[in-house]
């Protein structure tokens, strides 16, 4: 499955809105703009993200924990 | 290449406050503290993120040497990712250096931080590493991606 997508991401900072009590007409719009930099910014993060090398392995699995770089 | 700059994400969040009908005077600001705070906040994540071991390989000895052949996991937060607590300062600092310093400053920092928290558990609850890490030694031994 790829990176959040803006609509699975809306609802959640809509939510959050709500709790913070962020109610004003543009609150709706906001949320949506939040929500589709946040994909964006996970989609780039997904692209340029590698894991490192040097995880220690088994013969049949990796035996160690890795690291994003 | 490190996780998204600030610059990078400035004009995608210009771009989408633009697209939602937000233009007032404030916009660009908002805009600039947002890709601040998610830049900051993806930084702190790639130093924090940890994947999980257990990734199918194939490696046979003596020579140890082969491929990852199935996808690896990313740890969740808090131990594998910023909290929103965490993040809070951060959205409070890039929202006070854009002078946005309404009485809902403190609830809207609140949010970003709460929304970015979120995604990230999202992010590494869905992308997993791709298979194909070369093996070499009971060691990988090149970059592996995530998908």
């Amino acid at each position: 499955m790829p990176a959040p997508s803006k609509a699975q991401l809306q609802p959640l900072v809509e939510g959050f809105m709500q709790q913070n009590e962020l109610r004003g007409q543009d609150a709706p719009a906001l949320a949506g703009a939040i929500a589709e930099v946040l994909a964006q910014a996970l989609n780039l993060l997904l692209a340029q993200a590698k894991v490192a090398p040097g995880i220690p392995c088994s013969p049949g699995a990796s035996a160690g924990p890795g690291r994003l770089l | 290449m490190p996780a998204p700059t600030a610059s990078q994400l400035e004009g995608i969040a210009n771009g989408a406050l633009q697209s939602a009908g937000i233009r007032g005077q404030d916009a660009p600001g908002l805009a600039a503290a947002l890709a601040s705070a998610i830049a900051q906040a993806l930084s702190l994540f790639l130093n924090q993120a940890m994947v999980l071991p257990g990734i199918p390989a194939t490696a046979p000895p003596p020579s140890g040497s082969g491929s990852t052949t199935g996808p690896g996991q990313l740890l969740p937060p808090p131990a594998g990712g910023p909290t929103a607590q965490q993040l809070e300062g951060f959205a409070r600092a890039a929202l006070t250096a854009q002078n946005l310093q309404g009485e809902k400053a403190g609830a809207l920092a609140q949010v970003i931080a709460a929304s970015i928290a979120q995604a990230l558990v999202l992010f590494t609850a869905q992308v997993q590493v791709a298979p194909g890490i070369t093996i070499s030694g009971f060691s990988t031994t090149s970059p592996g991606s995530l998908l």
